[in-house]
């Protein structure tokens, strides 16, 4: 047993063979190893996927197989884990597997192209670093702006969000809009899409405020940047996906039953970084074991 | 003053986890004369979702001992999933997920053995029993062997991927920095892997100022996975997948050493099932093509579903019949 429920059962004089515990279910969390599935659209291996499917844009977005095996959609960019989406429960050792998968491809795809050079763009780098830096310096700039000294949470600041304040905000919207456990993990089209629009008005708010007093809280500013993006994915996806195909993850109250007849399939998005702009689509499910 | 450092390496892996360091092992065994380099936000050793240790491995199909078949177990995990998985990736990790772990074995992992057959003990079908607190370490080092300590990066937060500037769909490494003196570290990488873990704190957790940071998932689980694909443009796909999952209440201590090896049943606030009274229910909107209800293993999904109905009806909180099944530790005499 885990060291931090032992704790708490000796905290509450709990003998857990006189007395059955509570069991409850968790906030919801965004993985690819566990008994869920998000994350990137990937090849698959050269002997196992269907290639060029019939009827399909030969495309990466649609296609399941492009040369490498667990390469992302971006050329050189491969992914394992958590981070490699629709092939769930690896757990703890298909994880290390996948890494291994992908370990192997990445090092065919550079035997493949060795006489190619890497090149970046140096201004590229250094307006990136500008940007990452950019928390900080407002925090430099305008620390005495502050109106309250530090309290246990963050300097209460008209001109700054540290990163607490927006990772909580996140939250809330996230818990209230997109079926956290305070709704009883329902939603509704009305919920997501007000999700959305307060998702957008935290993205704005933070290009324009986010701070950081030190190395640390940057690092957290990053996440929290890290963590709107993914929630902005997942509202998007929910709002597309027309039924309730997991009712125990989350139920669209404005669909209540699975549909298989028209969601039997995977949801793919793309953001646009320059344009801003989401596209979402569907690609059928291809079942290469006897279904069902 | 920014201080940045320019590193170049044929192979960069973003995230020293389970699948990093599975990414390392294996990239330093097909290329031996490589530079492969892996950056990780806060120390391999005891980094990730493994990071305080497991007391399972929860997936090992046991091929040699022939316990399962690849088949059976794509057809688990689709059923799991309510019909939609990437069989072909499934497969491909099910087929070789045993040899990753006769491999911990031989790190020094102590799985339970079943010395009768040479197999190990099984907690469930799929899931087989360790040892687990030094897990990560015994894993890390594998990691740290195979890339040497010189290239690993500790304390390295990455933030963002590079493109090529003449191909807009190439990656060419990443830009980070050391979260305790800030220098910033530029992976110029001929491929890069990523294996930066999953997102917890994205919805509001059930623990708040009591118990602040308190989740299932870790909190450093920061979804930069998720996070960097995405503003670099890369298809997403199941996004929506994201889910719960039922655990001991506030220590979110696992279930499964209960439920599968001890066979512990779950039942209401009144020690009734929670199942029966809503399979009709189920059946008629969940069913599907797939007759998910009526599968083998019945799905989580629905489980928990049938589970919160209760809840919803005021029969909750679900208990876990700890004390049907445990035996009461004997005292020792003083
Ligand atoms: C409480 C709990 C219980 C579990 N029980 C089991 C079990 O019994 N059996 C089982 O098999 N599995 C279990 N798992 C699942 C298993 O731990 C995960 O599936 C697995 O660790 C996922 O591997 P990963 O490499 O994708 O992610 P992780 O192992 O989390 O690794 C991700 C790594 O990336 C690093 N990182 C993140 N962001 C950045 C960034 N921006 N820059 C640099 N580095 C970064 C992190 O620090 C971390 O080291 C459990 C998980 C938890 C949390």
């Amino acid at each position: 047993m885990t060291i931090s429920q032992v704790v708490i059962w000796a905290g509450q004089n709990h003998e857990p063979s006189e007395r059955p515990y509570e069991v409850i279910t968790t906030e919801p969390y965004v993985m690819g190893s566990h008994a869920t599935e998000c994350g990137a659209w990937a090849s698959g291996p050269d002997d196992l996927a269907p290639k060029k499917i019939e009827g399909l844009p030969d495309d990466r977005r649609y296609q399941y197989y492009w040369g490498y095996n667990r390469m992302t959609t971006l050329d050189g960019l491969f992914c394992a884990g958590d981070a490699c989406g629709a092939n769930p429960h690896k757990f703890s050792s298909g994880s290390f597997t996948e890494g291994r998968l992908a370990g192997k491809s990445a090092v065919l795809y550079i035997m493949d192209h060795s006489d190619e050079k890497v090149e970046v763009d140096k201004t590229q780098v250094d307006s990136l670093i500008a940007k990452i830096m950019e928390p900080l310096e407002r925090w430099e700039k305008g620390k005495y702006n502050v109106v309250t000294g530090p309290s246990y949470m963050h300097p209460v600041d008209p001109t700054k969000m540290y990163w607490k304040q927006g990772l909580f905000r996140l939250q809330k919207i996230m818990d209230e809009c997109a079926g956290g456990w305070s709704n009883y993990y329902m939603t509704n089209e009305v919920m997501l899409n007000r999700g959305l629009e307060l998702l957008q008005f935290l993205k704005e708010d933070f290009i324009r405020y986010a701070a950081a007093q030190d190395w640390h809280e940057l690092m957290r500013i990053w996440e929290l940047w890290h963590r709107i993006l993914t929630a902005e994915a997942v509202v998007r996806h929910m709002l597309f996906r027309k039924e309730t195909r997991w009712p125990g993850y989350y139920v669209r109250a404005d669909y209540p039953a699975l549909d298989d007849d028209n969601w039997h399939a995977f949801v793919n998005s793309r953001y646009d970084a320059r344009t801003g702009q989401w596209e979402l689509w569907k690609v059928p499910v291809i079942h290469i074991i006897e279904f069902p | 003053m920014v201080r940045v450092r320019y590193v170049d390496a044929d192979i960069l892996i973003i995230g020293g986890g389970m699948a990093g360091s599975g990414a390392a092992w294996e990239t330093r065994y097909w290329c031996r004369n490589c530079r492969i380099v892996l950056a990780e936000k806060a120390n391999i050793n005891r980094s990730g979702a493994v990071a305080m240790g497991l007391s399972a491995i929860n997936t090992y199909l046991g091929l040699k001992c022939k316990e399962n078949t690849v088949e059976d177990y794509v057809k688990y995990v689709r059923g799991d999933l309510m019909g939609i998985v990437r069989e072909d990736l499934v497969y491909d990790y099910a087929r070789h997920v045993d040899s990753t772990v006769h491999l911990f074995d031989e790190w020094g992992l102590p799985i339970w053995p079943e010395p009768k057959t040479g197999c190990y003990v099984r907690e469930g079908k799929w899931q087989i029993m360790i040892h687990g607190e030094s897990y990560k370490p015994i894993v890390a080092e594998a990691a740290r062997k195979a890339l040497g300590d010189e290239n690993i990066f500790n304390r390295v937060m990455v933030t963002h991927l590079l493109k090529s500037p003449s191909n807009p769909n190439r990656v060419v490494g990443a830009i980070g920095f050391n979260v305790n003196d800030g220098t910033f570290y530029v992976f110029r990488a001929k491929a890069t892997i990523l294996a930066a873990g999953g997102g917890s704190q994205i919805y509001r957790p059930r623990s708040q100022g009591e118990g602040l940071g308190r989740s299932w998932y870790p909190p450093w689980s920061s979804a930069s996975s998720y996070g960097m694909l995405i503003e670099a443009g890369a298809v997403m796909t199941m996004m929506e997948a994201r889910f719960v999952v039922p655990r001991f209440k506030d220590g979110y201590g696992p279930v499964g050493a209960y439920q599968l090896l001890l066979k512990t049943r779950i039942s209401n606030a009144y020690g009734q099932d929670f199942w029966k009274p809503h399979i009709d229910e189920i059946r008629k909107l969940y069913g599907g093509k797939g007759n998910y209800v009526d599968l083998p293993i019945t799905p989580t999904t629905l489980r928990v579903f049938a589970q919160r109905l209760e809840w919803i009806a005021g029969r909750g909180p679900s208990l876990m019949r700890t004390d049907e099944t445990v035996k009461k530790a004997r005292r020792v005499r003083q």
